[in-house]
């Protein structure tokens, strides 16, 4: 697999404050990446840092073996950084134009190439606009749509559906898992959920420092888990009642309603039938049974 | 939904294929002032300034050059006015062959540099204060936004100051026909001084607007920093005379001497605001090589 980034003792400080500190990873291209972490915890910093905005105060970062920001990396990376804004001055045509024959189009092929970024996030029909004409979650999208132009290899967006109705929400989800095979996203957003449905690799950042890089899909070779969130009706304690089925190792009502269900996967491979079993004849009214953990559970529950 | 396949086009409609980085910076540089234009030409704003200048040119030209260079015309008008200009060093103005350009030369080389200073001040602030610059970045080097921003002003002024010269020349071969072929002569003459004089002046602010956030600022930062730059250099050049050469930092120094000079000889004084230009550049390029964004 190619390498995507390497990262070594990144640092970054702003005054006597540090954004980044000491970071060392590596990723591969790939499946999308998430990029999880409190509000100030170094994530816009480090999107910056990749996107060659911003100098490390130390350290060394290479997306695919170059430095960022360096003339290789011209139209193979491609970014929705936060707060950037297109120029009101020009139609969206104009500006999307402009960007594609910086990146090699000639005149003509550029408005076709403005054209179907805007047809995959669904604002073909604005391209003659000015940007003032368009609603937030519209600029937002054409903004995305930027990050489309050309073939990229690697496309960062910075809480691209931040700001979004759910139906456009669902149709960047879509758009990046359909294009995920063509180039490796890494996604920076609040919502778990979603990254949950898109990403493979989560990168937990917290006061500048990584405090987890984990593959979603990886399995214990042991220890197994299921996720049950439910409505409990009655006076009967779900996690007693959990704990008693056979090759249970452990249970945690982490929050209202969500119970995480940890088994041993060699004694009971048939536990989440079960436990559905269990659920009906308790006459509890369960809304999703997820097998493993949600990543809001793998992220915080120590 | 169509794949985000390469169509970056083949052969001779790409550079990229042809990896070359230097051809790419420079058909980069080449697209991005030729942006400039369209800014000027294509946007309101710019429609508006274009509209502003011409009707400020027009009553420069209709009233004081027009009425002055009736009266430089009357031979003992001119003589008077010959003895009073030497009193204050400025007789050899009146040595260019056509009087409509002899009017012309002593406010084009006070307006324009002024001029310059108001509408290059957005360079790359507003881009940078906005977050367009991060777009941009991703796609071109910081070199070719810098010098393309920079060559895109000098063309816009060159096209402005090409139209002053036409207009001055196309009232002068008005108002006496057969002086046309000095009149294109002095036209061509004082163009190329002009593009020379507003040099500096664009790649000042090139530079400012690589460091402040807004044109306003720009233009607040410049004039201070001229002024204090003036201050000081005459105060350290008072106390210590060596220090004298400072004052050659500052644009717009050889336009004393400018003025006192007639034909091709007005190009002698090239050299100053071409070294500063180069200066400027290289401050501002490297400002913007290791700035933020």
């Amino acid at each position: 697999m190619r390498n995507l980034i390497q990262c070594n003792n990144l640092s970054k400080q702003f005054g006597s404050k540090y954004a980044l500190k000491r970071l060392n990873f590596e990723l591969d291209a790939g499946a999308p990446i998430a990029l999880v972490g409190p509000n100030g915890a170094g994530k816009t910093t480090l999107f910056s840092i990749l996107c060659g905005y911003l100098p490390p105060s130390d350290g060394e970062v290479t997306i695919f073996g170059h430095k960022p920001g360096s003339n290789a990396l011209f139209g193979e990376v491609a970014a929705l950084p936060q707060d950037a804004q297109l120029d009101p001055r020009f139609s969206i045509a104009h500006q999307l134009m402009f960007y594609a024959q910086l990146q090699g189009f000639s005149k003509k092929t550029a408005r076709a190439e403005a054209q179907r970024v805007l047809e995959l996030v669904e604002l073909s029909d604005v391209i003659d606009e000015k940007p003032g004409a368009l609603s937030h979650g519209m600029r937002k999208r054409v903004t995305i749509a930027q990050a489309l132009m050309g073939s990229p290899k690697l496309i960062m967006l910075d809480e691209p559906t931040a700001g979004l109705d759910p139906k456009n929400a669902r149709n960047i989800r879509q758009m990046v898992a359909e294009l995920s095979d063509l180039a490796t996203f890494i996604i920076s957003s609040h919502n778990l959920q979603e990254l949950e449905r898109l990403s493979q690799t989560v990168l937990y950042l917290e006061h500048g420092q990584i405090s987890q890089h984990s593959d979603i899909s990886s399995k214990s070779q042991t220890t197994g888990f299921l996720t049950v969130q439910m409505e409990v009706n009655g006076d009967i304690d779900p996690t007693t009642v959990f704990s008693d089925l056979v090759g249970v190792t452990g249970v945690s009502n982490s929050q209202k309603n969500d119970f995480v269900i940890e088994y041993d996967i060699n004694a009971s491979d048939d536990l989440d039938q079960r436990l559905l079993a269990c659920i009906a004849s308790n006459g509890w009214n369960y809304h999703q049974l997820i097998k493993g953990k949600t990543l809001e559970e793998q992220l915080f529950s120590e | 939904m169509e794949q985000l396949q390469t169509q970056q086009i083949t052969g001779d409609t790409t550079t990229t294929s042809m990896g070359n980085e230097m051809t790419s910076s420079i058909r980069n540089l080449t697209i991005i002032s030729q942006f400039e234009l369209i800014r000027l030409f294509k946007t309101p704003r710019g429609l508006m300034s274009i509209a502003a200048f011409a009707i400020i040119w027009y009553f420069i030209l209709r009233y004081p050059i027009l009425t002055a260079s009736q009266f430089i015309g009357i031979e003992g008008f001119r003589e008077s006015v010959g003895e009073m200009f030497g009193q204050v060093g400025l007789r050899n103005l009146l040595d260019w062959p056509v009087a409509e350009f002899t009017v012309f030369w002593l406010f084009s080389l006070f307006l324009f540099p002024v001029f310059s200073l108001m509408v290059t001040a957005d360079q790359t602030s507003s881009d940078r204060s906005r977050g367009t610059l991060r777009f941009l970045t991703l796609r071109t080097s910081r070199d070719s936004i810098f010098f393309g921003r920079f060559f895109g002003q000098m063309m816009i002024q060159t096209l402005l100051i090409s139209g002053t010269v036409a207009a001055t020349l196309a009232m002068a071969v008005y108002n006496k026909g057969e002086n046309w072929a000095e009149g294109l002569n002095s036209a061509i003459i004082m163009g190329v001084n002009l593009i020379i004089v507003v040099a500096p002046f664009t790649a000042m602010m090139a530079m400012f607007s690589a460091t402040v956030r807004s044109s306003r600022l720009a233009i607040i930062v410049s004039i201070i920093c001229w002024g204090i730059s003036l201050g000081l250099i005459n105060y350290l050049s008072y106390k210590w005379p060596f220090l004298e050469p400072l004052i050659y930092i500052v644009p717009g120094q050889q336009l004393p001497d400018l003025i006192q000079s007639t034909g091709w000889a007005t190009l002698s004084h090239a050299t100053l605001p071409l070294i500063q230009t180069a200066a400027f550049l290289l401050i501002g390029r490297t400002v913007v090589a290791r700035s933020s964004l």
